[in-house]
């Protein structure tokens, strides 16, 4: 009996010093809507991610150390959120979480990141208040309402120049902030007045009530705000009306998904766009070639760009940082961020949002998103 | 004055897609004694159906009718092999109605797997010609949808009122007991019943969906707006679904436009409630225990 | 003494025991999560048992009154700063007076009836959280709800809840609270009085039961658990959005009781623990958890509808009569 604990204990040390040879894998979550309302996003996102690390890993991975995505589905439920977050951050030891895309999601899985001082870089959740929290180590890899409508409503403003405006948008986090953003630029920058204001449920799918009174309203400019699907579905609605406005739209309907479902309907739409599958930057192009290798053609929406350049941008950071066990260090590695991606330079400010992400205004025109100005 | 107009015209439309949803369920109720809360799943099975035959080439219209007879055999096999089951004496009588929610979950996740998340489309050329006559504008979508309502609700009608198995049906949804005793083979009775309600549900898919888009969520709205229905207007009535849909269209068409869009979809459940507080056994079902 | 008496009484010392020496074996935060939500969940369970098991009336809106009483505490917490006792009872308060209004008028109806105006409640009061404003949050939902803070009766001086491991254990005192609440009813006169209401409504009412208010007693007591529930709930987590009113949420409920097994003591208790862990432990098939958790309940619906507890006390009966 002894000779085998003796054995036993020996194997147990050999194979110690084994794995201590091996390079300690770079453990970073993952947590975004796999199933539920919200899958089409999140597994766009994810995807994004995945092809990142894949990347990142064949040029040496950080450090030397190879990327190690654990990733959670949350059902874009703030429960299923926090309950993957624990269980990232107490069962599988990561410190560094990259996730969500609800707002409401990531805020809730925020209060234990806070606690517990672990990493949360979203790469879609566009809700304000995130950054307006004093949380340290949170970053926000994509633009806010705010930011977008910087360069959207100057250009409607000069070049449009209409009276009036009405809003429809989703009844989620980004129907309300970019409704809320427009309205408050508009009101400082003597920009057109709002004649209707309404906020459809997120699972909505006929939109003539609203379209009715819009169009009895007619005015000078229509903002739709909603996913790819959403904008599609009004913009095919509301030309079948007979709706005579110019249509503005938010970001989410910049994608190729948006152009194959909305077909001839979305002529003379503009909209503000950071990334499309048709730029031809090296950002884009190294993205595009591994996106495509991976599966299979290109995107159709412009999720799995923000899960790219998230996950690259986490991994710059950490190398930077030299690992994640100091978080206030890793946090200087995030601010002194200086990387190009598909959507442009990146840098961070002191509260976590990005100094400025470049857009572009353009028009649908011959299905396809043609710019207008920069 | 255009605005009313046009407003009323869509509240119509809105209702009669908001009938076809509803009938399918309101049946089942009616006869069956269950509440199937998989309907919206059905529902989404009729346009995911659709969108893979018009994906292969087959015309819209043979989809419409295609399309539900394939999800109206799915039906069948649900009643048989899993409502039948869970219908025993010594069970809750709630299991069926648990039965129904965990095959809503299944289906829904089944969805997800086999079509993916992104949104598809149920092409119709027709759908969004529009037929503008200067103060009111109508789609071909909505002309297809209010033709086939009349047809559905006829042959419906036809069918309850004329024929032995109409007649049947009604007997068994008024008192079970006696239709036994009276040589009734009940059992194919609740069979055709989910195959009736079923494929209508499908066909409420095919039809609504190519105004909007199909992915694994959509149910969830139908399966609402339906049970509304089907309970203000009295569960078991097709007459009762037929009134209550089209009131319920109108209703929120107008009050959106006049009173408040975000609450579009509350009128529906206010409805509910007050129809159940006042009046439980519906517009036109029949009188109702009060406990 | 009955030998059925000393079982019941033997497990439910076993169950006190574990419930309170857990923490010494588990030592992850993330199974003490775990264990916080299924206490939670076990509460909300036993309070709809008390409605679906006892008065034989299926509520569809329980998870209504777990949201009232967590945006109240929310709001209190967010908006004015409160983070004592006094918002648990503002919740429970306000709960109560929430299943009176929802309750008097609804409970008058029978079967799916009275399910459905429960769902149509659920939604409309989803409507009004997500259309409040800055008030509720809107669809964002409230972030930053402080933590709960109690008086210290011994020393006098408050202490913060802040470890996960005081809030497991404020959780088993809820716990407890609701199965004391739960045993204490079904053994007095109002539990008799439930148990003939729903044998048969009809009988009882003609000796003279009053079922109207032994169902408003029985809805009162199980909305007010799900208050409690909800105000620890979000002292908690620290947030609240609008899901918590989803009606997933109570499809979730209806299976924990009836999977545990309806009208029995500890069937919630056992649904609720098991549908909690179930999702989680599922998590290695992550595209594939939702449809096994499908499948699975189908399957105790169809072959076990008596739920596990009901399927243990079958099976011990056969053991003492074979």
């Amino acid at each position: 009996m002894k000779k085998v604990r003796v054995l036993c204990l020996a194997l147990f040390v050999l194979c110690s010093f084994g794995t201590a040879r091996a390079a300690e894998p770079v453990k970073i979550g993952v947590i975004a809507p796999l199933t539920g309302s919200q899958a089409n996003l999140g597994t766009g996102v994810v995807n994004g991610i995945k092809s990142a690390a894949k990347r990142i890993n064949d040029e040496g991975g950080i450090n030397g150390s190879p990327v190690e995505l654990v990733i959670y589905d949350d059902r874009n439920s703030p429960d299923e959120g926090v309950s993957a977050a624990h269980r990232l951050i107490y069962e599988d030891k990561v410190k560094l979480i990259l996730g969500s895309i609800g707002s409401s999601v990531t805020a809730a899985v925020q209060q234990l990141t806070m606690r517990e001082r672990a990493f949360l870089v979203t790469p879609v959740s566009m809700a304000p208040k995130l950054t307006q929290v004093g949380d340290k180590y949170f970053f926000r890899v994509t633009a806010t309402a705010a930011m977008r409508q910087k360069v959207f409503t100057g250009f409607v403003v000069h070049a449009l120049k209409p009276k009036t405006i009405a809003y429809l948008a989703a009844n989620d986090d980004l129907g309300r902030s970019e409704v809320e953003s427009a309205e408050e630029t508009y009101a400082s920058i003597k920009g057109p007045k709002t004649v209707y204001k309404s906020f459809y449920d997120p699972a909505e799918t006929s939109f003539t009530a609203y379209l009715t009174k819009i169009k009895s309203l007619n005015p000078d400019a229509l903002f739709i705000v909603g996913d790819s699907v959403h904008a599609a579905v009004i913009m095919k609605q509301a030309k079948a009306m007979g709706i005579k406005s110019t249509i503005l739209s938010s970001g989410e309907a910049g994608t190729a998904q948006f152009l194959k479902l909305a077909g001839n309907a979305a002529k003379g739409m503009y909209l503000s766009l950071d990334w499309s599958p048709v730029f031809t930057d090296p950002a884009s192009k190294k993205f595009l070639d591994a996106y495509i290798l991976d599966y299979g053609k290109a995107p159709d929406t412009k999720f799995a760009v923000q899960g790219w350049e998230a996950m690259w941008i986490t991994a710059e950071a950490v190398r930077k940082a030299k690992g994640m066990s100091n978080p206030d260090k890793l946090r200087e590695a995030f601010l002194a961020t200086n990387w190009t991606g598909p959507r442009g330079k990146w840098t961070f400010r002191e509260n976590g949002d990005p100094a400025g992400v470049t857009t572009f205004v353009v028009v649908v025109k011959d299905n396809k998103f043609v710019k207008v100005s920069g | 004055m255009q605005l009313l107009l046009q407003s009323i015209v869509n509240g119509f439309v809105d209702g009669f897609g908001y009938v076809l949803m509803a009938v399918g369920l309101t049946l089942v109720f009616g006869i069956g004694r269950v509440i199937n809360f998989a309907h919206g799943e059905l529902y989404t099975l009729g346009a995911f159906l659709a969108v893979l035959f018009i994906g292969h080439q087959f015309p819209y219209f043979s989809t419409v009718f295609i399309a539900p007879i394939l999800v109206g055999l799915l039906g069948i096999v649900i009643e048989r092999f899993i409502i039948r089951r869970v219908k025993k004496p010594g069970l809750s009588i709630w299991a069926p109605f648990l039965a129904t929610l965990a095959l809503l979950v299944i289906l829904q996740s089944l969805y997800l797997i086999i079509f993916g998340p992104d949104p598809q489309i149920v092409e119709n050329p027709y759908a969004y010609d529009s037929i503008n006559m200067g103060f009111l504008t109508i789609t071909g979508q909505d002309l297809i949808v209010s033709i086939l309502f009349f047809v559905v609700v006829f042959c419906l009608t036809w069918f309850i009122r004329k024929t032995r198995y109409g007649m049947a049906m009604r007997a068994v949804s008024q008192d079970r007991d006696t239709s036994l005793l009276m040589g009734i083979d009940i059992d194919t009775i609740y069979t055709l019943t989910w195959f009736l309600g079923v494929f209508l549900a499908a066909l409420a898919g095919v039809l609504v969906t190519p105004k909007s888009t199909v992915d694994p969520y959509i149910g969830r709205m139908p399966l609402l707006k339906g049970l509304s229905i089907v309970i203000v207007g009295g569960l078991g009535s097709v007459e009762g679904a037929v009134v209550t849909g089209i009131c319920l269209g109108l209703i929120e068409s107008l009050a959106s436009i006049y009173i408040s869009p975000s609450f579009k979809d509350g009128w529906g459940y206010l409805l509910v409630i007050l129809v159940l507080l006042f009046r439980p056994r519906g517009l036109l079902g029949r009188t109702v225990r009060r406990g | 003494m009955g030998q059925r008496k000393r079982v019941d009484i033997a497990i439910l010392c076993c169950l006190t025991l574990i419930t309170f020496a857990i923490p010494w074996a588990v030592k992850s935060s993330f199974y003490i999560h775990i264990l916080i939500m299924s206490a939670i969940n076990a509460v909300l369970a036993i309070g709809l048992n008390l409605c679906m098991g006892f008065i034989g009336e299926k509520s569809l809106g329980h998870a209504a009154f777990y949201g009232i009483g967590a945006y109240t505490t929310a709001v209190l917490s967010v908006h004015f700063g409160l983070s004592g006792p006094l918002n648990l009872l503002a919740a429970l308060f306000v709960t109560l007076v929430c299943a009176l209004i929802i309750g008097i008028p609804s409970l008058r109806l029978r079967g799916p009836y009275f399910a459905i105006v429960t769902l149509g409640f659920v939604l409309i009061l989803q409507l009004l959280v997500l259309n409040g404003g800055a008030f509720t949050g809107g669809p964002m939902g409230l972030p930053g709800i402080k933590r709960l803070t109690l008086p210290n009766i011994l020393t006098g001086r408050p202490f913060t809840l802040s470890t996960d491991i005081q809030y497991y254990y404020a959780a088993v005192v809820c716990f407890w609270l609701a199965m004391i609440v739960s045993i204490v009813s079904i053994n007095s006169r109002v539990g008799r009085a439930w148990l003939a209401i729903r044998e048969n409504l009809d009988l009882a009412e003609s000796v003279g039961i009053s079922a109207f208010r032994y169902k408003l007693a029985a809805f009162l007591m199980g909305a007010g658990l799900a208050g409690l529930a909800g105000a620890l709930y979000t002292h908690y987590t620290a947030f609240v959005s609008p899901r918590i009113v989803d009606t997933w949420i109570n499809v979730l409920l209806a299976a924990m009781v009836i999977v545990g097994g309806e009208g029995t003591l500890l069937g919630p208790v056992v649904g609720a623990v098991v549908l909690t862990a179930l999702p989680e432990a599922l998590r290695f098939a992550e595209g594939y958890r939702m449809l096994l958790f499908g499948v699975i309940l189908l399957i105790v619906i169809m072959f076990a509808p008596q739920g596990i507890v009901g399927l243990a006390a079958d099976f011990a009966k056969r053991r003492r009569r074979g």
